[in-house]
């Protein structure tokens, strides 16, 4: 008993302290909760606010038949500074809402977009960001000003390409990629690490909005010697239906690496390319052993045979062991016409039917 | 005219009901998803409606096939996407779209088909 109070006296201690401690979270987790909710009000208040002068701002400047005159322009630009002041979460709304209808815009429109944007003095505020310690806030620097088209930061951007964070280095890679107005996708010649996936997706994804007339002739990278980049310019050739690329394709068919050959093939195929044809068909007993290839193989001749000839050409895959390879084969065949068809189901049984199954396969809508 | 249009993009739906209405074209009525597209569908007679592929619930491909196929009307359809692969425009054309626009697009442009496509 005489040592109760001494026992006592921690656990009361420690009830007061895991109370304070239970208080001190759920009021922290209270006042974030306010805070976060106070900031999404301000925020919708701006996004709400801002919306409509910017439209007003476009589509004056560029639609009007009167057009606006230029003092009504400056006030509106000016009134907006204001009501921006030195806010940096409204600057962030008008810059998020500016970039959304830059990517919604094009023509005249999307110049207007770009132009109210430096004539806010937004691009200082992306700018800054450019500096900041936080990898995403230069991240998102880099990625605000492309958007928003400032090619008069391409010096800062390229500084950041050699920056040891990869994340950014990729970012300001990408960035000049979208700024670079030849569209010669020059930093390819020297690119030096692996052009990851998404890199070549972002690069793709900016090729699709160029006309094709502005493009670079992707078969000058094919035997680069960066395999990534070679790969990544097979690849868009065959996106971008280079034809003139067909006999550099045809080429790298005999090339010792798999990777390269396979991705040539799916070129060729994209390409539809029937001068190919025999090439791709002497490629058979090469590759007879890899099923993967082999299925492309198929896949790709069925594209670009003759219906004529179709049956010649495909009926060699008929007998490869690997299924995959062989009910390539039947689709391509029955996708040559209603003669090729006949013809397929003629030669199922005179084999016992053992491509009834395929066939079956190939038929059914919900499984092709 | 009532104009419907269908965009997840709230950005976008305030730009181009700015443009339609500045132009007098006509009333532009918005729905944010596709389920709340055909519940307007369903509720009223619109004469134009400018639709977004890809959309929560409801896709655009969906709302052409509601009005040609359950509704069988001939109401003016754009598509006003960002997937402009050659698949989806002719699947688009195929099931009765009258007019595909790819963003990012030209306001000017929009209002002037939408115009031609009412006048018809």
């Amino acid at each position: 008993m005489t040592g109760h109070p001494i026992y006592e006296l921690p656990v009361w201690i420690a009830g007061i302290f895991f109370l304070a401690c239970t208080a001190a979270i759920v009021s922290f987790i209270l006042a974030s909760r306010i805070v976060k909710s106070l900031k999404k009000k301000r925020m919708d208040y701006f996004r709400n606010a801002y919306s409509k002068s910017i439209n007003n701002l476009i589509m004056h400047e560029v639609y009007s038949s009167s057009g606006n005159p230029p003092s009504a322009q400056s006030f509106q630009i000016a009134e907006l500074k204001k009501s921006m002041n030195s806010s940096s979460l409204a600057k962030q709304v008008m810059v998020d809402q500016m970039i959304t209808q830059r990517e919604n815009l094009s023509g005249a429109s999307a110049k207007v977009v770009e132009q109210v944007y430096e004539l806010l003095g937004l691009h200082h505020f992306s700018l800054k960001k450019l500096s900041s310690l936080n990898s995403i806030s230069r991240a998102q620097g880099v990625s605000e000003l492309t958007k928003m088209h400032c090619h008069a930061v391409i010096d800062e951007i390229k500084a950041l390409g050699e920056v040891g964070n990869r994340i950014i280095s990729d970012k300001a890679l990408i960035a000049l990629v979208r700024l670079d107005e030849k569209k010669d996708l020059f930093f390819l010649d020297n690119y030096k690490g692996e052009l990851s996936k998404w890199m070549q997706l972002n690069i793709y994804h900016h090729l699709r909005d160029v006309h094709p007339r502005a493009l670079p002739e992707f078969s000058r990278w094919f035997n680069n010697s960066n395999m990534s980049v070679g790969l990544f310019a097979i690849s868009m050739s065959g996106e971008f239906k280079q034809s003139s690329a067909i006999p550099a394709l045809a080429i790298l068919l005999r090339h010792t690496d798999p990777q390269i050959v396979e991705s040539a093939i799916d070129a060729l195929e994209q390409l539809e390319a029937h001068s190919a044809c025999e090439e791709l068909l002497a490629l058979s007993d090469r590759l007879w052993s890899s099923e993967r290839a082999m299925a492309k193989l198929v896949k790709c001749l069925g594209r670009i045979v003759l219906p004529s000839d179709g049956f010649r050409v495909l009926h060699l895959f008929l007998n490869h062991p690997s299924y995959e390879v062989r009910f390539e084969a039947v689709k391509a065949i029955c996708s040559l016409g209603p003669e090729a068809r006949e013809t397929i189901e003629s030669f199922d049984e005179a084999n016992g039917f053992q491509y009834s199954k395929i066939l079956l396969h190939v038929k059914d809508s919900l499984l092709n | 005219m009532r104009i419907l249009i269908c965009d997840d993009d709230e950005m976008l739906i305030s730009m181009v009901r700015f443009k339609l209405t500045r132009d007098n074209i006509g009333e532009v009525i918005s729905a944010v998803d596709g389920r709340q597209a055909l519940s307007l569908l369903q509720a009223g007679n619109f004469d134009l409606v400018i639709s977004d592929i890809h959309m929560p619930f409801n896709s655009g491909l969906e709302i052409i096939s509601f009005i040609r196929t359950e509704q069988r009307k001939a109401t003016p359809i754009i598509i006003l996407s960002s997937e402009g692969l050659e698949d989806t425009v002719l699947r688009a054309f195929e099931i009765g779209a009258n007019d595909f626009i790819t963003k990012p697009f030209s306001p000017a442009e929009l209002a002037i088909r939408v115009k031609r496509l009412l006048s018809k």
